[in-house]
């Protein structure tokens, strides 16, 4: 080794150690380095008095700085364990209104696997398709009075269609309901047997369709009917119950505030639209394809929830 | 300060070896034999726990002696305590480091 590299070394060495120096937290690291600044000189001092410089002396003053690392990682643990504890939140309001969030956390984490509650918050989030939009007749524009005949719906689903892939009918009248004792009398929708699908509202306590197979028209409550009339008891679902003149089948519960359509109705009569008589004038709800809601964007539609005017030429 | 029970080997080494008047680390390598990585962090310890304490030489003995200062450790009280203890349950030592004045003998 030349005398030349003797300063490469001393390099090496004070950038070892500067390294090092980064470990050791920051309120004792000029300290930390003078001293062993100091011992790196006493160190090479004591080898240049036992030898001559060689490469087995540098090699044992660059272990001795290597030894600078677990210093310095020694001090910085000194540090992480005597650093502040959050010792403010200790017994105080502060740990207090922590514990009850973690508790809330906890108990709502718990709460969304539990079925029920599952079904309940869904349920109460339900909001229309996208792309699900109320038809009504020129005629009837500005107003909430149903325009549409069950005819033009017909008409509808037997051609081929672009802008829709689902229309629904429904008309509401009033009804004479055999649920107890005394009659009574609900509004009750008319509706296409698809209409919940077409909205895209799941139905709760939805009767499996096994228990429902039969030749009885679908009777669908809304959470208030069913709440008042039958006291909130799901085992209603699957009962048969008086509407009219005819009996129909209970098969579930309309999500609450779902509905945002016109005609209010305490039940809703799922009937094939074949089954409907041509009497009485409705509403038209239909669910738009892509291009359907492509056309509606680009102005096509006068509204995004009502076609008013044209609907012959749009359909 | 830590129990006097549970004082390591090393940090006896250490603490006798400051008692025999080997007062910066690299003076403490050198006799006992044990490299920089164990030595620094055990006098670090005995320092923390009030065994051991430190100050630097004054610049201007430095100076004269054209060399940077030096950190010099020495025995606390309990440090003195703590080696009196070890020196029964480690009884060679001080034959491993003898005192100053046993040196001279």
């Amino acid at each position: 080794m030349t005398l030349h590299s003797e300063p490469v070394f001393r390099a090496i060495d004070r950038g070892l150690l500067y390294c090092a120096s980064y470990l050791v937290p920051e309120r004792q690291r000029t300290e930390w380095r003078l001293e062993w600044e100091s011992e790196l000189w006493h160190a090479r001092q004591s080898n240049r008095a036992c030898s001559t410089i060689s490469w087995q002396s540098e090699r044992e003053i660059a272990r001795f700085c290597m030894g600078a690392f677990q210093d310095a990682a020694c001090l910085r643990r000194f540090w992480w364990q005597s650093r502040p504890r959050s010792a403010p939140l200790h017994g105080s309001a502060m740990l207090c209104i922590l514990w009850l969030g973690c508790l809330l956390l906890a108990s709502y984490a718990v709460s969304r696997m539990l079925p029920r509650v599952h079904m309940e918050q869904d349920f109460s989030s339900n909001q229309a398709l996208p792309g699900t939009i109320l038809i009504e007749n020129e005629a009837a524009r500005g107003s909430s009075a149903p325009s549409m005949a069950i005819d033009q719906v017909r008409i509808w689903q037997r051609s081929s269609q672009r802008y829709a892939d689902g229309f629904a009918f429904y008309r509401v009248a009033r009804e004479a309901v055999e649920i107890g004792p005394d009659p009574d009398t609900w509004r009750v929708a008319e509706a296409s047997s698809n209409l919940f699908a077409v909205a895209g509202w799941p139905l709760r306590y939805a009767a499996p369709q096994a228990d429902t197979n039969d030749d009885l028209p679908r009777l669908v409550l809304s959470l208030r009917t069913w709440r008042q009339q039958f006291a909130a008891d799901p085992y209603v679902v699957g009962t048969v119950v008086r509407i009219g003149s005819r009996s129909a089948r209970i098969v579930g519960i309309a999500p609450g505030d779902a509905w945002r359509l016109p005609g209010k109705a305490d039940a809703w009569l799922l009937e094939p639209d074949s089954a409907m008589g041509r009497n009485g004038l409705g509403y038209v709800i239909a669910h738009l394809t892509r291009s359907g809601r492509a056309a509606m964007w680009n102005g096509s539609f006068v509204s995004r929830r009502t076609i008013r005017e044209n609907w012959n030429t749009i359909f | 300060m830590a129990p006097l029970a549970k004082l390591s080997h090393t940090a006896a080494m250490i603490l006798q070896a400051i008692d025999a008047g080997l007062i910066y680390g690299f003076s403490i390598m050198e006799t006992t034999g044990l490299p920089s990585g164990t030595v620094y962090p055990a006098m670090r310890r005995l320092e923390r726990d009030k065994l051991i304490c430190s100050r630097w030489e004054r610049q201007s003995i430095a100076d004269a002696e054209q060399r940077p200062p030096r950190k010099y450790y020495k025995l606390t009280t309990a440090g003195a305590e703590a080696l009196r203890a070890s020196r029964s349950r480690y009884p060679l030592l001080e034959r491993m480091i003898p005192l100053a004045e046993e040196k001279s003998l």
